[in-house]
């Protein structure tokens, strides 16, 4: 998934901007500081402040992290992440269906069954037609902006255009109306997880408004839309049809969003909790550089915070195919010289920015190992110059970064150019407009030897990290997200070897250990930060915590004091 | 007079015209390609062509054969007859005047723009009202009492007011008014039709904040061109045959002296028609100029283009009605 749809939540469009580009993973939290206050208690009306709208609440075209999270409001999937802060977040269970799949077939089978009686919000019991349906519209052109794993993992899913064209998936197999299988092209031992993505939500075919489906999703959750005007407001209300749902736990009577509102002022009124404000929490935009202090300093302010890393890492890719940087001792040597306290400073410190990263996989990804293959975070220029001669490059070089003209973008370039310059190595910065960032990094042939970037999980497994970014065979000449260009022989035969493991544990400690093995001796990205947010809540608010995969208030847990 | 309107309405199309062509060049230009953005990961050249038509971004911008084939083509032959998007086995109408389906939310552009329009006017009108009414005032009577402790301190307030970005005024009268002192809620839009006083109270800050900036630029301008018009010959003539002072400034003096704030007026109401990004953002108000800034981040498109060439038509439209306005304020002109 990708960030919020301003990007604000983590402090800068720019960047964030273009991850909507990037379409990437998704955030999970390192778990929250605030203490959630829990009453319980049903009733109230809950009120939403958004900076922007929501980028799609069609289940198939949502793919931004707030979105998703709001999206638990409206619709079920097969399963869905616990409603837990911290690790206990990550974990799937069961939702629409009554397991976590059943796989056959060396994992390249999966079946799942529905639970009885749920229902849509028009009182149509769900079947798994409408899943079929649903899974099958995401590879509908018409439909884009979603993950695309159904199109990428089922068979026949690469050369399938949608159901809208008279034809069905034969590889999603509907025996009768509570049973659902899916037949894979390779196996996928952490397909239970892909069935968490609500392009595995249920649409009933024949209200199906296709493009407008966007505006008023057929309701499988615990609220349904009363009202929605883009870009300015929404109110939901109770679907009374809803039912037999573990996890959401449903509490206000009624959900009002309001959009379009001033980052700034979304802290300063979320600060003040002055009347409706009081029920009020925000989603899509965190707690901005200049409210952080105000938050820290205030603890009635601060005990109506919840703060933690959102799964994002941030950092600066090494394009192994230019000039220097294709020799990995160049690279290494580079590793030892960058100043990560300064990268953490130009996005606004330690409360702001989020944590020094060392690894690929952010903790909260299952699989991470804790290790550190290179200086601390100050980073040792002696060492890294011995290292750049013995490399052939004693004086040095010149190389581009490429940023977004934002001011963190630019703030952190001037940061890694003032690391590079004491190892005698000078940065040239290209920028580009946030809008177009990704497309010019996503070129290989543009794109130069630097490039800032940011990347998040779309479940909280190394699958949907570590391939994606790093694999030879995601290169493309364009939309191109493997920014490294890494295409190293011996990762991508591990990665192969990995993806294919069924064993869970297995498969996790590999990419643990391929993660290490590749900073180690490929050292193709410079990882500086382990995302960060902070979010400021009214005082009425109850049940606040930062979910552990979506890195944001959990929408399902929310109530109000009335 | 008619003709001349007829003529320069001609000339206001040819005008939105160049706009048009202008900004389609800027923006359908852009190395962006929205396509590759929607189609994401695990894009194949036959999703991300599909996308491409559905998005109606697949033909050449501007040069094709025919001519309406090409994007700009399909663009202006919208806006007359409408036009259809294929992609994915579904066709979507939209009707004249089109101006395109927005690339963020694949709703027509025009209602959507058109839904936002009445808070663009409610924020616009009412503080041109309030800037008018202090700016002009506030500028004549410096004018009448130049030198007193009411030029300086109104001029001083006015040079504050030309000084601060609407957007610092915004977060500074929230902060003041709805956090500190409470005396209102935070802004959220009304309907006029629903409950024109509480319409009225939820625009107040903007009004305030948009009328502080101007009203400071017209009080500076009406006592410039006050003081100057007084010290013409023909107002001592006034005075020399006897009329009273009075009549002396509001006849002869005022009269001459509005002449280019009217223009001036036009050039920035018409601007705040096309909507006030800054005060719009900073209050939460879905107007105008929030689709503006929302269109911008998501690189839609259609949505910009849209907002711009609305912008451009009252800017045009105020243009040409200040110099119909001309021939009563200034004797000098006559269009006949």
């Amino acid at each position: 998934m990708t960030l919020n749809n301003t990007g604000l939540r983590i402090g800068t469009a720019a960047v964030s901007l273009a991850l909507l580009a990037t379409a990437c993973g998704g955030s999970s939290s390192g778990g929250s500081k605030g203490k959630p206050v829990t009453s319980g208690k049903k009733g109230g009306e809950l009120s939403v402040l958004l900076v922007g709208d929501f980028e799609h609440l069609d289940p198939q075209r949502n793919y931004v992290s707030s979105a998703l999270d709001f999206g638990r409001l409206l619709y079920r999937q097969l399963t869905t992440y616990k409603s837990e802060a911290g690790s206990a977040g990550t974990e799937i269970v069961p939702d629409l269906a009554t397991n976590l799949g059943e796989p056959s077939d060396g994992a390249k089978t999966w079946k799942f069954t529905l639970k009885d009686g749920v229902k849509f919000e028009d009182g149509t019991p769900i079947t798994s037609a409408d899943v079929k349906w649903g899974v099958e519209r995401s590879m509908s052109a018409l439909i884009p902006d979603g993950p695309q794993y159904a199109k990428q993992y089922l068979v026949g899913g690469t050369d399938y255009k949608g159901p809208y064209e008279g034809k069905d998936l034969a590889s999603i197999e509907t025996p009768d109306a509570k049973t659902i299988i899916f037949k894979l092209n390779a196996p996928h031992g952490d397909f239970g997880y892909t069935v968490s993505l609500p392009t595995f939500a249920p649409v009933p075919k024949a209200k199906d408004t296709k493009v407008n489906y966007d505006n008023h999703p057929v309701s499988s959750g615990p609220y349904k839309i009363d009202t929605y005007v883009r870009g300015k407001s929404m109110t939901l209300s109770r679907n009374k049809n809803w039912s037999n749902d573990d996890v959401r736990k449903a509490l206000p009577d009624t959900i009002k969003v309001q959009m379009g509102l001033d980052p700034a002022v979304i802290d300063q009124r979320l600060i003040a909790s002055a009347g409706a404000d009081a029920n009020a929490i925000q989603l899509d935009s965190s707690a901005q550089t200049a409210s952080i202090a105000q938050v820290k300093t205030n603890p009635e302010i601060k005990a109506r915070t919840v703060a933690g890393t959102t799964g994002f890492l941030r950092y600066i890719a090494m394009n192994t195919t230019k000039g220097p940087l294709k020799n990995p001792k160049v690279r290494q040597a580079l590793e030892w010289a960058i100043n990560k306290t300064d990268q953490q400073t130009a996005r606004g410190g330690p409360d702001a920015a989020g944590d020094i990263a060392t690894t690929i996989l952010a903790p909260t990804v299952q699989g991470h190992k804790d290790y550190n293959a290179y200086a601390d975070a100050q980073g040792d220029p002696t060492k890294a110059k011995q290292l750049l001669s013995a490399a052939g490059y004693p004086n040095g070089f010149t190389a581009t970064l490429e940023a977004t003209t934002a001011k963190k973008s630019q703030d952190q370039a001037a940061a890694f150019q003032a690391s590079m310059k004491k190892i005698g190595v000078t940065i040239k910065v290209a920028s580009v407009d946030s809008g177009v960032y990704y497309t010019t990094i996503g070129d290989i042939k543009k794109e130069p030897e630097f490039a800032i970037a940011a990347w998040g999980p779309d479940w909280p497994s190394a699958s949907t990290v570590i391939p994606p970014l790093f694999e030879g065979k995601q290169i493309v000449p364009q939309g191109n997200q493997n920014f490294a260009q890494l295409n190293d022989p011996a990762t991508n035969a591990e990665i192969a070897r990995i993806t294919a493991l069924t064993d869970a544990n297995a498969a996790n400690k590999a990419w643990g250990d391929l993660d290490e093995k590749m900073m180690t001796e490929q050292a193709p990205i410079f990882p500086l930060l382990n995302d960060k947010a902070i979010f400021i809540y009214g005082k009425n608010v109850t049940g606040v915590f930062l979910h552990g995969f979506y890195g944001e208030p959990d929408m399902a847990a929310l109530g109000v004091m009335k | 007079m008619l003709r001349y309107i007829i003529r320069r309405s001609i000339g206001v199309v040819a005008i939105l015209i160049v706009i048009s062509i202008i900004t389609f060049a800027i923006f359908f230009a852009y190395p962006s390609n929205p396509a590759l953005n929607a189609c994401g990961k695990g894009c194949n050249p036959d999703r991300l062509a599909a996308i491409e038509k559905k998005l109606g971004i697949d033909k050449p911008v501007f040069f094709a054969w025919p001519p309406s084939d090409s994007q700009y083509g399909k663009f202006v032959a919208g806006l007359f007859v409408g036009r259809d998007f294929e992609g994915g086995g579904s066709t979507e109408r939209c009707s004249a005047p089109c101006l395109g389906f927005s690339f963020a939310t694949d709703q027509p552009v025009r209602p959507a723009l058109m839904a936002r329009l009445p808070v663009t006017f409610s924020i616009a009108i009412g503080a041109a009202v309030m800037w008018l009414v202090f700016g002009v005032s506030a500028g004549i009577l410096s004018a009448l009492k130049k030198g007193t402790v009411f030029d300086r301190t109104a001029m001083g307030i006015a040079l504050g007011g030309v000084s601060l970005p609407s957007y610092f005024t915004a977060l500074i009268a929230l902060y003041l008014v709805c956090y500190r002192l409470r005396w209102l809620d935070y802004p959220t839009y009304v309907n006029f039709s629903d409950d024109p006083l509480n319409w009225a109270k939820n625009l107040l800050l903007p009004w305030i904040t948009l009328a502080f900036l101007f009203a400071a630029l017209y009080a500076r301008l009406t006592r410039a061109n006050m003081l100057e018009t007084m010290g013409e010959d023909y107002i001592r003539t006034a005075r020399a045959k006897g009329l009273p002072e009075s009549r002396v400034i509001a006849k002869h003096g005022l009269r001459a002296a509005l002449t280019p704030i009217v223009t001036i007026f036009g050039l920035d109401l018409g601007g705040l028609l096309g909507g006030a990004i800054l005060t719009e953002s900073v209050y939460g108000l879905p107007g105008l100029g929030t689709a503006a800034l929302q269109a911008i981040t998501k690189s839609d498109q259609p949505t910009i283009l849209g907002v711009t060439l609305i912008a451009a038509f009252f800017i045009v439209m105020a243009n040409l009605i200040v110099d119909v306005l001309y021939a009563f304020v200034d004797p000098k002109v006559s269009y006949s």
